[in-house]
């Protein structure tokens, strides 16, 4: 029996009152994949804010439902959202790179979280490189500004920043879509490897990076009001080779989007 | 027409730098040939051959180095408490509001309610400290523009990227806002520097002085800066008298001068690019 990581219950997202995702219900399970897809626009984004509360954050933004992490909502009174931030990483559509040395942008999330051993934060940091899959690139340059970077590489960067807090999920919200395919390869393929000691969710505007790497897929749909719904969800070959809302296969056979 | 407004839109820039340039260029004759080392280290004295600005130079240093520094601290807290903890929008206009409005009020009045409460009520004399604070309000609109716009231009996704990673507020403004916007803000600040070293008629007020002949060593003892000695020098009627104040006036600019390129110096070196990303 595979374990559940995430589990929504009825999620439900405002901005100012306005509703823009409504209704998610859906498990996230263990050592896998998960593709968010789906028209821009339909709360994918703000879905994966809600499962690190970093919609918290956005003024006038208001989160309904449960999102439990390994049994225990985040929601509820009296959580550590900082802890929760640690456990549930994220990484952004465009790289967000500190302007710092690339060694103290990997650093940075262990300084914030009082890791004080310079040799720990060293180990860490080279570690998160290496799982990455910069440490080669980079290991000669560490005290050179991350801006010298390539964007490909950037992005790696901003997912060992990450990786270096040792959180458990990674949220990425649509990673490569400022990548060339050469460097998007190269986080998929990173993404293969870390799938074996971490639970992933991938927003992706791409349904081929969806077919490559995904183990399931959660299918994001505006209804008649234009609010976003989740309305097909299951192991990717399935929904992607034979879905059963009919919205869906409009999806993935190119009409809609 | 097109040419017409060229033109005088040209003789719009070029009359006051050239009005500027022959001021300065007249000043400098008048003043140069009275500064030496005598004038710079000697106490003001009613023989014009023989006086100096030493009390005064340090007067000034005194009080534009004090009320920068408390400024500064001032404007950072501030900038800081409404960039990252005021919530509610009308209290961040509101905040705005005063400090235009701060901005906007004659600096004689600072000089009277500096005088009254601090020197009076507080019990700190017509002194430094009172001048020193006093000067600090009244240049804070402009530390708090400047340590607010270099807060502002970090970008959103910065902070955001922070608190993915687990900060707190606090570590977000210890470990991202300060060390990020530092740079800016106090380069950003120098022309309340400025303000600080030229403003003549809220120490007036204070100190009553045009001019002392003691240094000025405690926070506590009477001082006088130099806007209010150049005062004193040019009310006089001998043409002397206009020649020191000249001399005075290029030791000012040649203070902030100083001051200026310190702090491109420390623009320079320290300030991180920022993209919005
Ligand atoms: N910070 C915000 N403030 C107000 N509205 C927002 C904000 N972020 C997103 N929205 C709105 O919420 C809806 C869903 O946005 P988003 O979650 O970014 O969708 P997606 O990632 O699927 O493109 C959009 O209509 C968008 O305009
Ligand atoms: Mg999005």
């Amino acid at each position: 029996m595979v374990n559940i990581v995430i589990k929504t219950v009825g999620l439900t997202v405002y901005y100012g009152g306005r509703k823009v995702l409504e209704d998610v219900n859906v498990d996230i399970f263990e050592n896998s994949i998960s593709a968010v897809i789906g028209p821009s626009g339909t709360g994918k984004s703000s879905f994966l804010r809600s499962l690190n509360r970093l919609n918290d954050l956005i003024p006038g933004a208001k989160v309904v439902g449960e999102v439990y992490y390994r049994g225990k909502n985040i929601y509820d009174e009296g959580v550590n959202v900082y802890l929760i931030r640690t456990r549930i990483g994220m990484v952004f559509q465009r790289p967000t790179i500190f302007p710092m040395s690339i060694y103290e942008n990997v650093a940075f999330g262990l300084r914030i979280n009082n890791v004080k051993d310079e040799d720990v934060i060293y180990k860490r940091v080279r570690n998160a490189l290496v799982m990455a899959a910069l440490w080669d690139e980079v290991k000669d340059r560490l005290e050179e500004s991350a801006y010298n970077l390539s964007t490909g590489q950037q992005q790696r960067l901003c997912l060992a920043r990450t990786l270096a807090i040792e959180p458990d999920v990674l949220l990425l919200d649509e990673p490569t879509s400022y990548l060339d395919p050469k460097s998007t390869k190269k986080i998929e393929d990173v993404l293969l490897k870390l799938k074996n000691s971490y639970t992933i969710i991938i927003v992706t505007h791409s349904l081929s990076q969806a077919r490559r790497i995904s183990d399931y897929v959660l299918v994001f749909m505006p209804d008649d009001d234009n609010v976003g719904k989740l309305i097909e969800y299951g192991p990717s070959p399935q929904v992607l080779n034979s879905p059963v809302d009919p919205k869906t296969r409009e999806y993935v056979e190119g009409l809609i989007g | 027409m097109d040419r017409t407004v060229k033109y005088a839109s040209l003789a719009t820039l070029i009359i006051p730098i050239a009005i500027l340039t022959i001021f300065f260029i007249q000043v400098f004759i008048d003043g140069s040939k009275h500064i030496d080392l005598g004038f710079i280290l000697g106490s003001p004295s009613y023989d014009p051959g023989e006086t100096g600005i030493l009390p005064v130079i340090i007067g000034s240093i005194y009080i534009v180095g004090l009320s920068s520094i408390i400024s500064f601290l001032l404007g950072l807290g501030l900038s800081i408490y409404i960039v990252e903890f005021v919530e509610n929008e009308r209290i961040r206009d509101l905040v705005y509001f005063v400090i235009d409005m701060l901005a906007g009020v004659p600096s004689v009045v600072y000089g009277l309610v500096g005088l009254g409460f601090i020197g009076y009520v507080l019990g700190a004399g017509r002194s430094i400290l009172t001048g020193a604070i006093t000067m600090s309000f009244l240049i804070l609109p402009l530390t708090v523009v400047a340590t607010l716009e270099a807060f502002r231009s970090i970008p959103e996704s910065l902070k955001m990227t922070a608190y993915s990673l687990g900060a707190s507020r606090q570590e977000v403004v210890t470990n991202l806002l300060i060390p990020l916007g530092l740079s800016r803000a106090l380069t950003g600040s120098i022309l309340a520097v400025a303000r600080a070293l030229g403003e003549a008629a809220p120490i007036l007020v204070i100190s009553g002085l045009l001019f002392t002949k003691t240094i000025p060593l405690s926070l506590f003892d009477e001082f006088t800066v130099l806007p209010l000695y150049i005062f004193n020098l040019v009310t006089r009627p001998q043409p002397i008298y206009r020649e020191l104040a000249s001399a005075v006036i290029i030791v000012l600019i040649a203070i902030f001068m100083l001051v200026s390129i310190t702090s491109i110096y420390f623009r320079l070196r320290y300030s991180y690019r920022l993209y919005e990303v």
